[in-house]
């Protein structure tokens, strides 16, 4: 009774075990971000791109999985010479998909060996674009410049890589570095320059002084001059105005005269005066007086 | 099952064969079977009901596949979903705002990393520039189906633009002014690019935290720049204090000139009216008596004048020197002195 009880039980299990492997064997889960290419006695029979479960014929076909997402390879730095003749250590990445599964399997067999492979042909590209170049095509001070550059590498690596079913979605240069040497010589150019800007500041800084002095001394005289002239003229209108004012004091002849009497008279006092000698003549009014004649 | 069932009854048999010598065979063997599978089962069915539900924080999302094929996408709380391998979850921080930084790291950020943060500026200089950015996931499907490390792109491009951007920039933009402007420019950069990845992120914001002259040599050097620069102003400030003092001082001269020459006009102007009331006065006395007037002021002046003055006088009217007459004698107080 027992035994017959166990045996139906190893059976059961025995049954649900093939069953189990028979359902693991035809079917097969694809994810969203995978592609399952299946081989059928290692022939190639399709691919699968959409996720979900799957079937295939248990123990004949085979299946593997291959990325459908996008993939970044960081390529180590590699140092290049522009065409004149300057070397500049490159650094980029390339992100890459899977387009052709089927032509991957094909030409490539894995991820890692596609990696080995961007990295020559990239090296490749970048060097003979490079190599094209001048050092201030790619250092000039334009952001365009860097851009086109990146552009024109993707658009040859794509170019390549097309035949191993794989699409180049960029190739981007994250980083330009000068070899140290030339580190070394862009420092010391860089210290002369700001040793250079500094003294043409000092250099403006008392020139634009001495202008403004020079600038104030010449107000200061054209000011002054102007006040000057100004003075004299005002000084002018003075005599201008006593004569005027005289003038028309001494308008009549009759008056003239009595003038020149008077001021003959006053200049007799400032002039003679003191310890002088003078002569007279006979027909001076004074003389006649004095001689009795008046 | 068939497997689990193999698995678990190795060790029970064990256990059963050691308790043989005092127990009889027969009435031990099938409770332990059932015993076994009974564990067994509730194990099974603790798997079943554990992987049937699972709960999604505030910051995430939960992408749901059933056979690897997105089904369902979730928020936060607790869920249902059949069992594996029927359906899996993938869960993904899409409301958190994270940060990637270049140039330092987040544990040490005194310590620059050189090879991230050197770069060369668009007229030819090197500085070293340090910066993070903020970004966060903008579709969860994308973010974890189209690439293979989201994350680590996201930092390649964000180096890529930088060097970019800064290849683009003077020195002194990229080491004073020109910061917030570089900022702007690095973001919309990133997410331009984003746009062609297109691998489900976002970046929210790029800061610039330092951005240096690559040795201690430069630093001074343009340490000195600025001292340069404050010499200029001051030499500048210097002479327009000389210039506002110096004018004023002109001004002030320039109107005292001019306020002399004014003064000295009106003087003149009022002398020759002075000396016009003078002469009216005396002209109206003189037109009374003309002769008389005339004759006495000219005895006056002659009075005032010849005191002290030797007088000769010519009668002969011919000039000569022996015929004159000394006056002086004649003249009072004049002969005693």
């Amino acid at each position: 009774m027992k035994d017959k009880k166990l045996r139906k039980w190893v059976i059961f299990v025995c049954i649900a075990g093939l069953l189990l492997i028979a359902i693991w064997q035809s079917t097969y889960i694809v994810k969203e971000n995978e592609y399952a290419y299946v081989t059928q006695f290692q022939k190639y029979v399709k691919t699968e791109d959409t996720a979900g479960l799957k079937f295939r014929v248990p123990f004949v076909q085979k299946v593997e999985k291959l990325p459908k997402y996008s993939m970044m390879y960081d390529i180590p730095p590699s140092e290049v010479l522009t065409a004149d003749k300057k070397s500049i250590v490159i650094d980029n990445f390339t992100v890459w998909r899977i387009d052709d599964p089927y032509l991957f399997k094909k030409t490539v067999t894995s991820v890692a060996e596609m990696n080995s492979r961007i990295d020559a042909v990239v090296y490749s590209v970048v060097k003979n674009t490079f190599g094209e170049m001048q050092q201030s095509d790619i250092i000039n001070g334009n952001t365009n410049s860097i851009d086109n550059v990146n552009d024109e590498i993707t658009r040859q690596v794509n170019e390549q890589l097309k035949g191993y079913g794989v699409s180049t979605i960029s190739v981007e240069i994250k980083r330009t570095d000068l070899p140290e040497a030339n580190e070394e010589a862009v420092y010391q150019r860089m210290i002369s320059e700001r040793n250079q800007m500094a003294e043409k500041y000092r250099a403006d800084g008392n020139y634009e002084a001495q202008k403004k002095i020079n600038e104030t001394d010449k107000e200061v005289k054209i000011l002054l001059s102007e006040a000057e002239a100004k003075a004299e003229q005002i000084k002018g209108e003075g005599e201008q105005g006593y004569m005027q004012v005289l003038q028309e004091a001494y308008g009549t002849p009759e008056r003239a005269e009595f003038y020149k009497f008077v001021r003959s008279l006053e200049t007799l006092k400032t002039t003679i005066k003191g310890d002088k000698t003078l002569i007279l003549g006979p027909d001076n009014y004074i003389v006649k007086v004095l001689i009795g004649q008046e | 099952m068939g497997y689990f069932d193999f698995q678990f009854g190795g060790p029970s048999g064990n256990y059963g064969s050691s308790d043989n010598e005092n127990r009889p065979k027969k009435p031990k063997v099938r409770p332990v079977i059932k015993t076994v599978l009974m564990v067994v089962v509730v194990f099974l069915l603790g798997i079943v009901l554990i992987s049937s539900t699972y709960t999604v924080k505030e910051t995430e999302q939960a992408l749901v596949t059933t056979f690897g094929k997105l089904t369902n996408v979730t928020s936060a709380g607790f869920h249902f979903k059949l069992p594996w391998p029927i359906q899996s979850v993938i869960k993904e921080e899409v409301n958190r705002t994270q940060k990637i930084t270049i140039g330092y790291r987040e544990e040490n950020p005194n310590e620059n990393i050189i090879s991230e943060s050197k770069m060369i500026t668009g007229d030819y200089n090197i500085v070293n520039v340090d910066f993070f950015l903020e970004w966060k996931i903008s579709d969860g499907y994308k973010y974890v189906y189209s690439s293979d490390n989201p994350e680590k792109i996201l930092k390649m491009i964000a180096q890529a633009s930088a060097r970019s951007v800064i290849s683009s920039k003077t020195v002194d933009e990229v080491l004073t002014t020109g910061k917030p402007v570089i900022q702007a420019e690095i973001k919309d950069k990133i997410q331009e690019k984003l746009a062609h990845y297109d691998i489900g992120v976002q970046v929210l914001s790029v800061k610039i935290q330092d951005s240096e002259p690559p040795t201690e040599d430069i630093k001074m050097a343009i340490k000195e720049v600025e001292t340069a620069k404050q010499e200029k102003e001051t030499a500048i400030n210097k002479a327009l204090a000389y210039a506002n003092k110096t004018l004023p001082d002109a001004q002030s001269k320039a109107d005292k000139l001019l306020r002399e020459a004014e003064s000295y006009k009106t003087a003149r102007i009022n002398e020759a009216k002075g000396q016009v009331a003078k002469f009216n006065a005396m002209y109206d006395e003189y037109s009374k008596f003309k002769d008389i007037t005339k004759t006495r002021m000219y005895l006056e002046t002659i009075e005032d004048i010849l005191p002290g003055v030797t007088v000769y006088i010519d009668t002969t009217g011919t000039g000569d020197i022996n015929k004159m007459l000394p006056l002086k004698e004649f003249v009072a107080g004049g002969a005693d002195q």
